[in-house]
């Protein structure tokens, strides 16, 4: 059993309780205008260019085989439709300016990776949390490493959208112990126009799998303009009160994920939204704090 | 309970600050036994290069003199 795994990030501490080893798998069936992981949403690999850091040394135009790369006024610009994502130019590369982003990863090998902080888990209360992307698209091989972790005695979290088959979602929780549920937007015309998908689905599953005894912690991700209105943020409290739900995390819209989308050479559609001041996110705070016992601002 | 649940989080960040340092210093010190170098020529490599991967580091060392003093001017020419 094999999954396309974009990024294994080792003492996470926002991505659930105690110090945590976070699994990025990567492909997503939401484009959210403000993705802060764009390397996360196509499920095959990618090219990632550190243009900052090139040397100009010109090892990646000798190693390439599809002449993919050429020199350009003391530059080197890649041509992506001729790339094929090989590598040679990554293992040839003096400055760690290009890496391909995501590779094929059995479920024994990420649990290898993951068992190396058991001691740090134990001590923290902490686990391994599968994120994205969205880890339900790879639900097979998600249930096969959950089911690995849960015979290791680690403690696991599902980071998810929750756009998925209810039945997956329902597997899955059967060998999760913690769902970190992202609730962006509750109008359906507003949800499609900044993710692309409608969110029926996503209120569907929050609603059947509050009705399990799994533990969940909605996330609402704020984006300045976008969904942090009142109207949006009490309607989410009152879905999340009324579900018996007790946790939110805010997570304020930050720009660090802006360079990604030039390493990947595409353009960002939320280049002009700044994150939400302190002010206002203590008032979206308070809102929710109604309605809702715990809310966090961060993970 | 979301007081505690956030200086749970600073405190485990602090742990992380701490083990990536510590690791990382392990490491370095693994690289430099196997290489052989003295402190002073490591050191002076280590932060020639700024900021890469240890695969990398260890490649530089597998190189010649000029061959890495080369590589190291094109390292400093594009930080400045």
């Amino acid at each position: 059993m094999t999954g396309i795994v974009f990024n294994i990030m080792r003492f996470a501490v926002n991505d659930g309780p105690g110090i945590r080893t976070t699994v990025f798998l990567k492909g997503c069936p939401l484009h959210c205008l403000w993705c802060h992981n764009p390397e996360s949403i196509s499920r095959r690999s990618e090219l990632f260019l550190r243009a900052d850091r090139c040397i100009r040394c010109g090892a990646c135009l000798e190693a390439c085989p599809n002449a993919a790369i050429r020199r350009e006024g003391g530059m080197f610009v890649t041509d992506r439709q001729l790339c094929r994502r090989c590598g040679r130019c990554v293992e040839a590369c003096w400055a760690d300016a290009r890496a391909i982003v995501g590779r094929e990863m059995t479920a024994e090998e990420v649990l290898e990776e993951v068992g190396r902080d058991t001691v740090f888990y134990d001590e923290s209360g902490g686990g391994v949390t599968f994120s994205g992307g969205e880890p339900l698209l790879q639900h097979e091989f998600l249930l096969s490493v959950l089911r690995g972790c849960r015979s290791r005695g680690i403690h696991t979290v599902v980071d998810t959208s929750g756009y998925a088959d209810t039945a997956v979602l329902d597997a899955v929780a059967d060998a999760t112990d913690l769902f970190l549920y992202d609730l962006k937007l509750l109008d359906d015309e507003r949800h499609c126009r900044f993710t692309g998908v409608s969110n029926r689905l996503v209120l569907e599953n929050l609603r059947a799998l509050a009705a399990r005894s799994v533990r969940i912690i909605v996330r609402v991700p704020l984006m300045p303009g976008v969904n942090d209105d009142d109207e949006n943020i009490r309607a989410i409290g009152g879905l999340v009160a009324s579900l018996g739900i007790g946790e939110i995390d805010l997570l304020p819209y930050h720009e660090t994920g802006l360079a990604k989308y030039e390493r990947l050479g595409r353009a960002c559609a939320m280049r002009e939204v700044a994150r939400p001041s302190p002010a206002r996110l203590e008032e979206v705070a308070a809102l929710l704090r109604r309605r809702v016992a715990t809310v966090s601002v961060g993970g | 309970m979301r007081l505690s649940s956030q200086e749970g989080a600073r405190r485990h960040a602090a742990v992380r600050e701490f083990l990536t340092y510590y690791y990382g210093l392990r490491a370095l010190e693994r690289i430099q036994a196997e290489c052989g170098w003295d402190d002073r020529a490591f050191t002076e490599l280590v932060f020639s290069c700024g900021k890469v991967s240890l695969g990398i580091l260890r490649r530089l060392i597998a190189l010649s003199a000029a061959e890495r003093d080369d590589l190291l001017r094109r390292f400093s020419a594009v930080r400045e």
